[in-house]
């Protein structure tokens, strides 16, 4: 859903074919939801059947045929009534973690402990790479990078979300870690 | 600095052990506790290479602190060595130990307050003056490294009117006055809101990467820790890669 409608936000900005559809969504969207090209045809394919977007087939010398997609009225009209929708809503929390604890939680609490620590560092390892991405993205001009300042902030704002997701699974993952200590302390004496 | 500059800076390889600003080789330091020997740090190796920016964290009381003050000779360790800039620091005197410390390391601590009745310049100033410099050089100085770090508007203002978030990038100001070899931090971001954070974290980073600053810093902030190019945790007293 989201995708369709993110990929008609970015035609109504400009008419593009497939493949600068795949890059502007990623760079839009922070650099960390990658669509296949599967995916974007699909979801074309998909809107120019409902007739929200049209496209012409441009050809070029020594290159294949592409199809330029743009935008419909209709396409317009259905993009306004999706913004204007209330859908804020709970993301469902589902981690393949989670279940690894709770089929182990009878066992001795070093496993437990162990595969934590495999988790942070994981997490830690994500945690830099995503500030590295971020400070390069502070750090780039908005003119050379042909996004106007408010849609570099919004990029910003969308890494913050990965960072701010990734610290609270660093922060759960240190709490987990103190209760089990606390347990095997317990244990101990 | 051009950008393809500071992406070339922020990938410098950490460099060998001999040219390490700060090394800790088996370092224990027990405390007297209800009568009992009670070891809190044991065995710590750890290495910060010249410009290297080395993070510390691990669970509140599991001797972040105690640590920092051990590599700038606050405390002295039960055994081990500390070298600093290639000295071995847990033999000499305090005196000596002391005058070290005011020439090439810098200091960010929790409980280094800002000095409320001096203004933002001479606060900066002040460990220049206190290590014996004229006046006049060290307000140039103090008022171009506030410059350098965007905070030349400060200079000015006292204590009492800034922001937290300027208070403490004021106070990195100062750590930085005397071009030290090695900055240590303790919670850099303690008490500030993400965005402050954000700040004071950008502008320790730049110095990292455009003046070569070496820099261990202690935080629980996971989003502060990340700035650094490695971290290590301190679990039970002892110390594991992060």
């Amino acid at each position: 859903m989201s995708v369709k409608y993110g990929l008609l936000g970015l035609l109504a900005r400009e008419a593009q074919h497939g493949y600068e559809l795949k890059r502007s969504f990623e760079q839009f969207t922070g650099g960390f939801w990658e669509l296949n090209h599967g995916q974007i045809y699909q979801s074309l394919e998909r809107l120019a059947a409902d007739g929200l977007v049209n496209y012409t087939v441009e050809s070029a010398e020594n290159a294949p045929e592409r199809k330029v997609y743009e935008v419909t009225e209709k396409g317009r009209l259905a993009l306004d009534r999706w913004l204007e929708r209330s859908n804020a809503r709970v993301r469902p929390l589902r981690d393949e973690l989670f279940v690894r604890l709770a089929v182990m939680a009878s066992r001795p609490p070093q496993q437990l402990l162990a595969l934590i620590s495999e988790y942070r560092q994981t997490y830690s390892e994500h945690m830099r790479e995503l500030t590295l991405a971020k400070r390069r993205s502070a750090q780039a001009e908005p003119a050379a990078e042909a996004r106007s300042p408010a849609e570099l902030e919004v990029e910003h704002m969308l890494l913050d979300a990965a960072i701010f997701h990734c610290e609270a699974d660093l922060r759960w993952l240190d709490h987990c870690e103190a209760k089990l200590a606390a347990r095997l302390k317990r244990e101990a004496s | 600095m051009t950008i393809a500059a500071r992406a070339a800076s922020s990938q410098r390889p950490v460099a060998a052990a001999q040219s390490a600003q700060l090394e800790l080789r088996g370092v224990t330091k027990s405390f007297l506790r209800r009568g009992a020997e009670q070891a809190v740090l044991v065995g710590i190796d750890l290495s910060v290479a010249k410009g290297g920016f080395v993070a510390l964290t691990g669970a509140s009381g599991s001797g972040k602190t105690t640590l920092l003050e051990l590599c700038v000779g606050l405390q002295r360790p039960t055994a081990g060595t500390v070298r600093l800039g290639g000295t071995l620091i847990n033999e000499l005197s305090e005196a000596r130990v002391a005058e070290l410390r005011l020439a090439r390391v810098g200091l960010l601590f929790k409980d280094h307050s800002l000095i409320d009745t001096l203004t933002a310049a001479d606060n900066v100033a002040l460990p220049l003056l206190l290590a014996g410099a004229q006046a006049q050089p060290a307000m140039e100085r103090a008022r171009s490294l506030l410059m350098s770090l965007g905070l030349e508007h400060l200079a000015t203002e006292l204590p009492g009117e800034l922001s937290q978030g300027e208070q403490h990038r004021l106070q990195l100001a100062r750590a930085l006055v005397n071009e030290p070899d090695l900055l240590v931090a303790d919670e850099p971001t303690a008490g500030l809101d993400s965005v402050a954070a954000d700040e004071v974290m950008r502008l320790l980073a730049g110095q990292v990467e455009d003046h070569g600053l070496t820099v261990l810093m202690a935080t629980h902030d996971a989003r502060a820790a990340a700035y650094a190019g490695s971290a290590h945790r301190l679990v039970a007293g002892r110390l594991e890669r992060a």
